[in-house]
Protein backbone atom coordinates (compact mmCIF):
# COMPACT_ATOMS: atom_id res chain seq x y z
CA UNK A 1 0.00 0.00 0.00
CA UNK A 2 2.61 2.73 0.80
CA UNK A 3 4.80 0.94 -2.22
CA UNK A 4 1.35 2.52 -4.29
CA UNK A 5 1.11 5.48 -2.77
CA UNK A 6 4.80 6.41 -3.03
CA UNK A 7 4.00 6.18 -6.84
CA UNK A 8 0.90 8.17 -7.43
CA UNK A 9 2.53 10.63 -5.15
CA UNK A 10 5.88 10.56 -7.97
CA UNK A 11 3.12 10.76 -10.26
CA UNK A 12 1.12 13.74 -9.09
CA UNK A 13 4.87 15.58 -8.47
CA UNK A 14 5.72 14.98 -12.35
CA UNK A 15 1.94 16.10 -13.26
CA UNK A 16 2.88 19.52 -11.04
CA UNK A 17 6.19 19.82 -12.33
CA UNK A 18 6.16 19.26 -15.97
CA UNK A 19 3.37 22.53 -16.08
CA UNK A 20 5.84 24.54 -15.48
CA UNK A 21 7.95 23.53 -18.77
CA UNK A 22 7.58 26.89 -20.92
CA UNK A 23 5.39 26.72 -23.72
CA UNK A 24 4.90 29.26 -26.23
CA UNK A 25 1.08 29.84 -27.37
CA UNK A 26 1.46 32.85 -28.95
CA UNK A 27 -0.01 34.18 -32.46
CA UNK A 28 2.14 36.27 -34.23
CA UNK A 29 0.99 39.05 -36.93
CA UNK A 30 -1.47 38.27 -39.63
CA UNK A 31 0.70 40.16 -42.44
CA UNK A 32 -1.40 38.90 -45.26
CA UNK A 33 -4.78 36.46 -44.85
CA UNK A 34 -5.07 34.06 -47.79
CA UNK A 35 -7.57 35.38 -50.64
CA UNK A 36 -10.98 32.89 -50.71
CA UNK A 37 -13.95 33.12 -51.43
CA UNK A 38 -16.33 33.85 -48.19
CA UNK A 39 -17.76 30.19 -48.24
CA UNK A 40 -14.35 28.77 -48.21
CA UNK A 41 -12.75 30.94 -45.97
CA UNK A 42 -15.48 30.04 -43.73
CA UNK A 43 -14.54 26.20 -44.04
CA UNK A 44 -11.13 27.30 -43.77
CA UNK A 45 -10.90 28.90 -40.47
CA UNK A 46 -13.25 26.05 -38.88
CA UNK A 47 -11.46 23.09 -39.81
CA UNK A 48 -7.47 24.61 -40.87
CA UNK A 49 -6.98 28.10 -38.86
CA UNK A 50 -6.28 26.44 -35.44
CA UNK A 51 -3.38 24.89 -36.80
CA UNK A 52 -2.85 26.87 -40.25
CA UNK A 53 -2.98 30.66 -39.72
CA UNK A 54 -1.67 32.82 -36.89
CA UNK A 55 -5.59 33.26 -35.34
CA UNK A 56 -4.97 29.53 -33.72
CA UNK A 57 -7.86 29.43 -30.74
CA UNK A 58 -5.67 28.01 -27.79
CA UNK A 59 -8.22 25.96 -25.77
CA UNK A 60 -8.43 25.11 -22.02
CA UNK A 61 -6.08 21.84 -22.68
CA UNK A 62 -3.52 23.80 -24.45
CA UNK A 63 -2.42 25.04 -21.09
CA UNK A 64 -2.29 21.71 -19.59
CA UNK A 65 0.74 19.48 -20.01
CA UNK A 66 1.71 17.17 -21.96
CA UNK A 67 -1.29 17.40 -23.99
CA UNK A 68 -0.21 21.01 -24.42
CA UNK A 69 2.95 20.05 -25.60
CA UNK A 70 0.96 18.43 -28.26
CA UNK A 71 -0.90 21.20 -29.12
CA UNK A 72 1.74 23.48 -29.39
CA UNK A 73 4.27 20.91 -31.56
CA UNK A 74 1.25 20.16 -34.18
CA UNK A 75 0.67 24.30 -34.43
CA UNK A 76 3.86 24.94 -35.26
CA UNK A 77 4.37 22.58 -37.60
CA UNK A 78 1.22 23.02 -39.08
CA UNK A 79 2.18 26.78 -39.19
CA UNK A 80 5.83 25.88 -40.43
CA UNK A 81 4.22 24.00 -43.22
CA UNK A 82 1.25 26.23 -44.34
CA UNK A 83 0.18 29.19 -42.90
CA UNK A 84 -2.73 31.16 -44.38
CA UNK A 85 -1.98 34.43 -42.13
CA UNK A 86 1.30 34.85 -43.72
CA UNK A 87 0.55 34.49 -47.56
CA UNK A 88 2.38 37.27 -49.02
CA UNK A 89 5.60 35.36 -47.70
CA UNK A 90 5.04 32.84 -50.44
CA UNK A 91 4.03 35.40 -53.27
CA UNK A 92 7.77 36.49 -54.20
CA UNK A 93 7.27 32.74 -55.84
CA UNK A 94 4.71 31.95 -57.76
CA UNK A 95 5.63 28.40 -57.55
CA UNK A 96 5.68 28.12 -54.48
CA UNK A 97 2.30 29.37 -53.98
CA UNK A 98 0.91 26.62 -56.61
CA UNK A 99 3.36 24.12 -54.58
CA UNK A 100 1.04 25.20 -51.51
CA UNK A 101 -2.20 24.86 -53.12
CA UNK A 102 -1.40 21.46 -54.67
CA UNK A 103 -0.81 20.57 -50.93
CA UNK A 104 -4.33 21.51 -49.65
CA UNK A 105 -5.79 19.75 -52.07
CA UNK A 106 -3.78 16.58 -52.12
CA UNK A 107 -4.75 16.74 -48.53
CA UNK A 108 -8.46 17.07 -49.19
CA UNK A 109 -7.87 14.23 -51.58
CA UNK A 110 -6.05 11.65 -49.20
CA UNK A 111 -8.29 12.66 -46.37
CA UNK A 112 -5.50 13.40 -44.29
CA UNK A 113 -6.56 16.85 -43.08
CA UNK A 114 -8.13 17.68 -40.21
CA UNK A 115 -6.22 15.26 -38.58
CA UNK A 116 -8.20 12.78 -36.48
CA UNK A 117 -7.16 13.53 -33.10
CA UNK A 118 -8.08 17.01 -33.85
CA UNK A 119 -11.63 16.19 -35.08
CA UNK A 120 -12.47 14.24 -31.50
CA UNK A 121 -12.04 17.79 -30.03
CA UNK A 122 -13.51 19.99 -32.61
CA UNK A 123 -16.36 18.34 -34.32
CA UNK A 124 -17.22 21.15 -36.34
CA UNK A 125 -14.31 21.25 -38.68
CA UNK A 126 -15.01 17.99 -40.25
CA UNK A 127 -15.43 18.06 -43.47
CA UNK A 128 -18.46 17.13 -45.99
CA UNK A 129 -18.34 16.22 -49.06
CA UNK A 130 -19.19 19.28 -50.44
CA UNK A 131 -16.59 21.14 -48.31
CA UNK A 132 -13.69 19.09 -49.46
CA UNK A 133 -15.27 20.06 -53.42
CA UNK A 134 -15.40 23.59 -52.13
CA UNK A 135 -11.92 23.68 -51.07
CA UNK A 136 -11.08 22.04 -54.35
CA UNK A 137 -12.27 24.14 -56.62
CA UNK A 138 -11.12 27.24 -54.65
CA UNK A 139 -7.71 25.93 -55.34
CA UNK A 140 -7.80 25.13 -59.23
CA UNK A 141 -9.15 28.36 -59.83
CA UNK A 142 -6.75 29.44 -57.05
CA UNK A 143 -3.90 28.24 -59.29
CA UNK A 144 -5.19 28.83 -62.62
CA UNK A 145 -4.72 32.24 -61.46
CA UNK A 146 -1.19 32.68 -60.37
CA UNK A 147 -0.43 30.27 -63.62
CA UNK A 148 -2.15 33.10 -66.10
CA UNK A 149 -0.96 36.53 -63.86
CA UNK A 150 2.74 34.98 -64.34
CA UNK A 151 2.34 33.17 -67.64
CA UNK A 152 3.30 30.02 -66.25
CA UNK A 153 1.98 26.90 -68.61
CA UNK A 154 2.06 23.91 -66.97
CA UNK B 1 30.09 61.99 -93.08
CA UNK B 2 29.13 58.94 -96.21
CA UNK B 3 26.69 56.87 -95.86
CA UNK B 4 28.81 54.22 -95.54
CA UNK B 5 31.30 55.67 -92.68
CA UNK B 6 27.74 56.09 -91.35
CA UNK B 7 26.68 52.57 -91.69
CA UNK B 8 30.15 51.44 -90.26
CA UNK B 9 29.75 53.94 -86.63
CA UNK B 10 26.07 52.25 -86.76
CA UNK B 11 27.19 48.43 -86.93
CA UNK B 12 30.48 49.15 -84.17
CA UNK B 13 27.88 51.15 -81.98
CA UNK B 14 25.54 48.35 -81.73
CA UNK B 15 27.93 45.55 -81.34
CA UNK B 16 29.51 47.39 -78.87
CA UNK B 17 26.10 47.67 -77.24
CA UNK B 18 25.64 44.24 -77.35
CA UNK B 19 28.65 43.06 -76.32
CA UNK B 20 27.59 44.98 -73.04
CA UNK B 21 24.78 43.38 -72.81
CA UNK B 22 26.02 39.83 -73.29
CA UNK B 23 28.58 40.63 -70.45
CA UNK B 24 25.80 41.87 -68.06
CA UNK B 25 23.84 39.01 -68.74
CA UNK B 26 26.92 36.81 -68.05
CA UNK B 27 27.74 38.50 -64.79
CA UNK B 28 24.58 38.53 -63.25
CA UNK B 29 24.23 34.92 -64.32
CA UNK B 30 27.21 34.09 -62.03
CA UNK B 31 25.64 36.18 -59.22
CA UNK B 32 22.92 33.73 -59.26
CA UNK B 33 23.76 31.19 -56.25
CA UNK B 34 23.84 27.71 -57.58
CA UNK B 35 22.67 24.61 -55.54
CA UNK B 36 23.06 20.93 -56.93
CA UNK B 37 21.70 17.81 -55.23
CA UNK B 38 23.78 15.32 -56.53
CA UNK B 39 24.27 11.71 -54.85
CA UNK B 40 21.99 12.35 -52.09
CA UNK B 41 23.28 15.60 -50.40
CA UNK B 42 23.11 19.04 -51.52
CA UNK B 43 26.16 21.22 -52.80
CA UNK B 44 27.16 23.32 -51.43
CA UNK B 45 25.63 22.21 -48.32
CA UNK B 46 26.17 25.92 -47.04
CA UNK B 47 26.54 29.42 -48.91
CA UNK B 48 26.76 33.03 -48.22
CA UNK B 49 24.24 35.89 -49.86
CA UNK B 50 24.12 39.38 -49.36
CA UNK B 51 21.68 40.49 -47.01
CA UNK B 52 18.81 42.88 -47.98
CA UNK B 53 18.79 42.19 -51.43
CA UNK B 54 16.41 40.55 -52.96
CA UNK B 55 18.19 37.33 -54.96
CA UNK B 56 17.54 34.27 -57.02
CA UNK B 57 18.54 30.42 -56.42
CA UNK B 58 19.70 28.17 -58.91
CA UNK B 59 18.73 24.46 -58.01
CA UNK B 60 19.74 21.67 -59.88
CA UNK B 61 18.92 17.97 -59.24
CA UNK B 62 21.11 15.87 -60.38
CA UNK B 63 19.65 12.22 -58.78
CA UNK B 64 17.45 10.13 -60.15
CA UNK B 65 14.76 11.03 -58.16
CA UNK B 66 12.27 14.12 -57.68
CA UNK B 67 13.67 16.04 -54.44
CA UNK B 68 11.26 18.92 -52.37
CA UNK B 69 13.62 21.76 -51.94
CA UNK B 70 12.08 22.99 -48.84
CA UNK B 71 12.78 25.45 -46.24
CA UNK B 72 10.50 27.18 -43.28
CA UNK B 73 12.69 29.78 -42.71
CA UNK B 74 12.44 31.33 -46.03
CA UNK B 75 8.21 30.34 -46.80
CA UNK B 76 9.90 28.50 -50.09
CA UNK B 77 8.28 24.97 -50.65
CA UNK B 78 9.20 23.45 -54.57
CA UNK B 79 9.63 20.21 -56.18
CA UNK B 80 12.32 19.24 -58.12
CA UNK B 81 12.25 16.99 -61.33
CA UNK B 82 15.34 14.29 -62.15
CA UNK B 83 17.57 16.10 -64.15
CA UNK B 84 15.76 19.30 -63.45
CA UNK B 85 16.85 23.20 -62.24
CA UNK B 86 14.91 25.47 -61.41
CA UNK B 87 15.36 29.04 -60.41
CA UNK B 88 13.90 30.17 -56.61
CA UNK B 89 12.74 33.82 -55.94
CA UNK B 90 13.77 34.97 -52.72
CA UNK B 91 13.07 38.32 -50.72
CA UNK B 92 15.63 40.87 -49.11
CA UNK B 93 16.87 38.15 -46.35
CA UNK B 94 17.92 39.79 -42.53
CA UNK B 95 21.53 38.79 -41.77
CA UNK B 96 21.31 35.11 -40.45
CA UNK B 97 20.96 31.62 -41.05
CA UNK B 98 18.26 30.28 -43.25
CA UNK B 99 17.92 26.48 -43.06
CA UNK B 100 16.68 24.70 -46.28
CA UNK B 101 15.89 20.31 -46.66
CA UNK B 102 14.98 18.08 -48.97
CA UNK B 103 11.68 16.94 -47.69
CA UNK B 104 11.23 13.96 -49.80
CA UNK B 105 14.26 12.61 -48.04
CA UNK B 106 14.26 13.40 -44.69
CA UNK B 107 17.83 11.64 -44.07
CA UNK B 108 19.59 14.23 -46.45
CA UNK B 109 21.63 16.89 -44.33
CA UNK B 110 20.16 20.03 -44.15
CA UNK B 111 21.81 23.33 -45.84
CA UNK B 112 22.38 26.90 -44.73
CA UNK B 113 22.08 29.99 -46.26
CA UNK B 114 23.93 32.78 -44.74
CA UNK B 115 23.13 36.18 -44.91
CA UNK B 116 25.10 38.55 -44.39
Amino acid sequence: MRRIETIVAAIAMICVLIQLVPMSRENPPITQDVAAPPQVKAILRHACYDCHSNETRWPWYAHVAPVSWLVARDVRRGRQHLNFSTWDKYADDPQTVIRKLRNIDEAMHNDSMPLWYYLTEHADARLSDADRRAIEDWVIGSIKGVEKQEGISQ
Amino acid sequence: MSIAFRRTVSCGLAAAAIGCLAFATIALADDVPQLKFVHGHFEPASFEVPADKAFKLNVTNQDASAIEFESFELNRERVVGPGETITVNLPKLDPGQYHFFDDFHHDVPQGTITAK
